[in-house]
C-alpha cells in the first residue's frame, strides 16, 4: 500500500495518483498527461531580435575609449623610459590586439540577439563560446534598467532580469533601445503580475 | 490603508531620501576613496615625498573631495523611490542611471539600520531583500524614521492582503507529523567519519607547504635544500628519500589528527531529524548549531563518498536550500556519516519515487575525455618537459614519463563514470572517480536554463546545459545537441507550466513523457560495464 508522503492520503489507483491530495508535492509520476513531444514549444523555432545598429556604434566607442587609454599609457611609459627599443614591438602588439578586439566587437555584436516569448525571455550571445540563457517570467525576482551617458545620447539602455539565488541564472541584455527595455520591463511586470 | 480624503502617502509619488542621505553617501564615497588610495595617504603622512609632490597629492585629495561632494549631491538629487502598479521602483544614478523594479510580493525582508550619524538625525537606512541573486536589492541611504515606519507598514499590509494562495512554492500548509531521528552520531561514528576524510588532500597541502618552505630556505643556505642535505650533512640519496618519506608520513598523521579534531568539534552530538515539513540538523561541540531544511525550499541533493567512505558504506550528504544572497552557504545542510538508508530517506522525501523510476541514462560524448586529457594531461606535460630539459633530474624525468599514462587512466575513469539520468520529473547525475558524486534535481526547482556550445562542441554537434536553481547550478556536459535542445525545451515547458505561484498544475502543466527517441537508450548492464557510448553525430 502506498501513501502520499506529505498529506498521508492513501493511493487508490496507480493511474490517478492521490485523488484527495491538493498538495503539489504529491508524487507526480503517475498523473502525467502525455502529449507528443513535437507539441512542446521549441526555442529553435523562435525568431530572434538582433541588437540595434546604434549598439555597435556604442561598443565601438567603448572599444575606442579603452584602446585610447591603453595607447596613452603605453606612450607615456615609453616616453618616460627614454624611448627604448621595446617601443616598436609593444606598439605592434597594441595594434594587433586593438585590431583583434575591433574584429571581435563586430563578431560578438552580430551574434547577439534576444527573444521575448509568451512565458520566457531568451538571450543568446558569444562568438567562441555560444550561450543561450532562458529565464521564465515566473522565476523573475526583479528587473533593472540602466543607462550610461553615452548610451543615453544614442537612445540605448540595458536591462537585467534577476532570478532567485545564483547570479548565473540572471539575464542581462546590454545596449538595446531604451524604449524597448522599458517595454520589456513592462511586459515582464504584467506577466509576473498575472502569475500571482 | 489611508482615508479617502487624506493626501496620498508620500510613497505613491516619486520621493527623495532625507537630505541626511547626502552625508551618508559622502561618507560611503570617502570610505571607498580611502580604500582605494590608502597607500597614497600613507606616503603623504610619512612625508617620504619631496614638498612639491606632497602639494600635488594635496591638490589631488582636494579634487577627490570636491568630486565626492559633487557626486553625493548628484546621487541624492537623482535618487527617487515610489510604489506604482504593485511594484517598488528605485531610480538612481550619477553618470549611469538605473531604474530597479521589484514586485511587492517578491520583497522578502525589510531591514532598518542606524549608524551613529543616523541616530543623531533620527533617520534610518532602509534595505529590502528579495531572494534574488544580488545583495540588498533596494537600499535607501537615509529616510525619516516616521516615513520609514509608514512605508514598512504599507508594505507589510500589502503583503498580508495579497498573500499568495495555497499551493505556492513555499506556502503549503503541511501537516504536523511526528519527528523521526534519521541519524545520530556517537563517538565511534565521529572517529569513523574523521578517519575517512580525504587526508591525502590535506596531507598533500601540508607537504606542498613544506616544499615551498624548503625553497624559501635556498637563499639562506646558499644552495638547494636537497644539495645542502646531501653535501653539507652527508646524506646519501637513499637516506634523503627515506627522510622525505618519513616527513610525508608525519604530515599525513598530522592531517589525520587535525581532521579528527575538526570533525569532532563540528559534528559532535550530530542529530539528523525528519520533521513534518522537512529536516533538522543539530550538531557542534563548542557552538551548538541547529539548521532546518524546509522540504519545498530544498533545491537539489548531492551525496558524495571517497574510496575509504565507499568501503565503509558512508556518504556525505548535502541539502541545498533556496536562500537570499548572503545566506546561501549557511542554508546548505551538510550531513556526514550517512548510510544508504538515510540517503534513501532524504531522496524519497525530496523526490518521491526516484528509486523506482525508469531513468534514461546518457553519457557525455568522447570529447569530454579528449578535452580533459588535453588540458590536464597534455598542457602540463609541455611544462614538465620544458622544466626537465632546462634543469634535468631523474625524478622530474620519471614524473614526465608517468604523467601521460596516469592522467589518461584517471580521465578515462572519470569519463566512464559520468552519466546523466533523465526522467519526466528530474535529473540524476553520477560523476567522480576517487570521490563519487551523485546529484538529484527536480525540474520544478529550475530557475533558468542555459545552453552553451564552444566551437569544438559545435563541430561535434554537442552542447552543455546548465540548470540554475535558487541555490547553485547543476551541469550536463557534452551531450548531443539534439538531446540537449529537447531537454531544454522540456524543462522550460515543465517550469513554465508549473509556475511557482499558485497555479493549478492540472490546467497549466504541459506534461510529456521524456522520449528522446533519436538517441539509443542503453541498458543498465551496458551502463555499468561502460560498454555503451552515446552515438556521435
Amino acid at each position: 500500500m502506498q501513501y502520499c508522503h506529505l498529506c498521508k492520503a492513501q493511493k487508490t489507483t496507480p493511474k490517478i495518483g492521490f485523488p484527495k491530495c491538493s498538495n503539489q508535492y504529491r508524487p507526480m509520476l503517475f498523473d502525467n498527461q502525455q502529449i507528443p513531444p513535437g507539441e512542446l514549444p521549441s526555442v529553435e523555432t523562435v525568431q530572434f531580435q538582433p541588437l540595434p545598429p546604434q549598439a555597435l556604434k556604442l561598443r565601438i566607442i567603448g572599444w575606442g575609449i579603452f584602446q585610447g587609454m591603453l595607447l596613452l599609457s603605453l606612450t607615456i611609459s615609453w616616453a618616460f623610459t627614454g624611448m627604448e627599443w621595446w617601443g616598436l614591438p609593444a606598439f605592434a602588439a597594441w595594434g594587433f590586439q586593438a585590431a583583434f578586439f575591433y574584429w571581435m566587437t563586430h563578431k560578438r555584436f552580430n551574434r547577439e540577439a534576444y527573444a521575448i516569448r509568451e512565458k520566457d525571455l531568451i538571450h543568446i550571445k558569444g562568438y567562441w563560446q555560444r550561450t543561450q540563457l532562458t529565464v521564465p517570467y515566473s522565476r523573475v525576482q526583479h528587473v533593472e534598467i540602466k543607462q550610461g551617458p553615452i548610451a543615453r545620447s544614442l537612445g540605448l539602455g540595458s536591462i537585467s532580469v534577476y532570478t532567485a539565488g545564483s547570479s548565473g541564472g540572471s539575464l542581462g541584455i546590454s545596449d538595446i533601445e531604451f524604449t524597448e527595455a522599458e517595454r520589456i520591463k513592462q511586459f515582464i511586470a504584467q506577466k509576473t503580475g498575472a502569475d500571482v | 490603508m489611508s482615508e479617502p480624503n487624506a493626501p496620498a502617502p508620500f510613497y505613491f509619488e516619486p520621493s527623495r531620501q532625507s537630505p541626511i542621505a547626502i552625508l551618508v553617501i559622502l561618507a560611503k564615497l570617502i570610505r571607498a576613496l580611502i580604500g582605494q588610495f590608502w597607500f597614497v595617504l600613507v606616503l603623504l603622512l610619512l612625508g617620504r615625498r619631496p614638498g612639491s609632490n606632497n602639494q600635488f597629492l594635496l591638490w589631488m585629495m582636494l579634487a577627490g573631495a570636491v568630486f565626492s561632494i559633487g557626486r553625493s549631491l548628484v546621487i541624492y538629487f537623482r535618487t527617487h523611490f515610489y510604489i506604482q502598479d504593485g511594484e517598488f521602483i528605485l531610480e538612481k544614478g550619477g553618470f549611469t542611471r538605473s531604474r530597479l523594479s521589484v514586485a511587492l510580493d517578491k520583497i522578502q525582508t525589510i531591514t532598518f539600520q542606524q549608524t551613529f550619524v543616523h541616530r543623531i538625525f533620527n533617520v534610518v537606512s532602509v534595505e529590502m531583500d528579495t531572494s534574488g541573486s544580488k545583495g540588498s536589492e533596494i537600499s535607501i541611504n537615509a529616510l525619516d524614521r516616521k516615513k520609514a515606519d509608514e512605508l514598512r507598514e504599507y508594505l507589510l499590509a500589502w503583503k498580508k492582503e495579497n498573500a499568495a494562495p495555497e499551493s505556492g512554492d513555499a506556502s503549503i500548509p503541511l501537516e504536523k507529523a511526528p519527528e523521526t531521528t534519521l541519524l545520530r552520531l556517537n563517538f565511534g561514528d565521529l572517529l569513523r567519519i574523521g578517519l575517512s576524510q580525504n587526508h591525502l588532500r590535506s596531507g598533500g597541502i601540508l607537504l606542498g607547504l613544506a616544499f615551498s618552505f624548503s625553497e624559501n630556505l635556498e637563499p639562506i643556505l646558499g644552495k638547494s635544500t636537497f644539495d645542502y642535505l646531501t653535501e653539507e650533512l652527508g646524506l646519501s640519496l637513499n637516506v634523503f628519500w627515506s627522510f622525505a618519506l618519513w616527513i610525508a608520513l608525519f604530515f599525513l598523521i598530522v592531517s589525520v589528527f587535525a581532521t579528527l579534531i575538526l570533525t569532532a568539534v563540528r559534528f559532535y552530538g550530530l542529530r539528523f531529524v525528519r520533521t513534518g515539513d522537512g529536516f533538522r540538523l543539530e550538531a557542534g561541540l563548542l557552538t551548538r548549531r541547529e539548521q532546518a531544511a524546509y522540504l519545498p525550499k530544498i533545491q537539489y541533493l548531492r551525496w558524495t563518498a571517497n574510496p575509504l567512505q565507499r568501503l565503509l558504506g558512508l556518504f556525505n550528504l548535502r541539502l541545498y536550500q533556496a536562500a537570499g544572497h548572503e545566506l546561501s552557504t549557511k542554508q546548505t545542510l551538510q550531513v556526514p556519516g550517512c548510510y544508504q538508508p538515510q540517503v534513501d530517506a532524504v531522496r524519497e522525501a525530496y523526490f518521491p519515487g526516484a528509486g523506482e523510476l525508469t531513468w534514461s541514462w546518457y553519457r557525455p560524448h568522447r570529447l569530454y575525455f579528449d578535452q580533459r586529457l588535453f588540458f590536464i594531461g597534455l598542457l602540463p606535460l609541455i611544462g614538465l618537459v620544458v622544466k626537465t630539459a632546462i634543469d634535468f633530474s631523474w625524478p622530474w624525468l620519471a614524473i614526465c614519463l608517468l604523467w601521460p599514462p596516469v592522467t589518461a587512466w584517471w580521465q578515462w575513469q572519470l569519463f566512464r563514470r559520468k552519466r546523466y539520468g533523465l526522467s519526466p520529473e528530474g535529473l540524476w547525475n553520477h560523476s567522480g572517480f576517487f570521490n563519487s558524486v551523485q546529484t538529484l534535481l527536480l525540474w520544478r526547482n529550475v530557475q533558468a536554463v542555459s545552453v552553451e556550445r564552444s566551437l569544438i562542441e559545435a563541430r561535434h554537434q554537442l552542447v552543455d546545459l546548465t540548470f540554475y536553481t535558487a541555490s547553485g547550478s547543476v551541469h550536463i556536459e557534452n551531450i548531443a545537441q539534439e538531446t540537449g535542445y529537447k531537454l531544454r525545451d522540456y524543462v522550460l515547458a515543465k517550469v513554465e507550466g508549473w509556475g511557482d505561484n499558485g497555479q493549478s498544475p492540472s490546467n497549466r502543466t504541459r506534461e510529456a513523457e521524456l522520449r528522446l527517441s533519436s538517441v539509443t537508450e542503453p541498458s543498465r548492464e551496458q551502463m555499468d560495464d561502460g560498454s555503451w557510448t552515446e552515438p556521435s553525430r
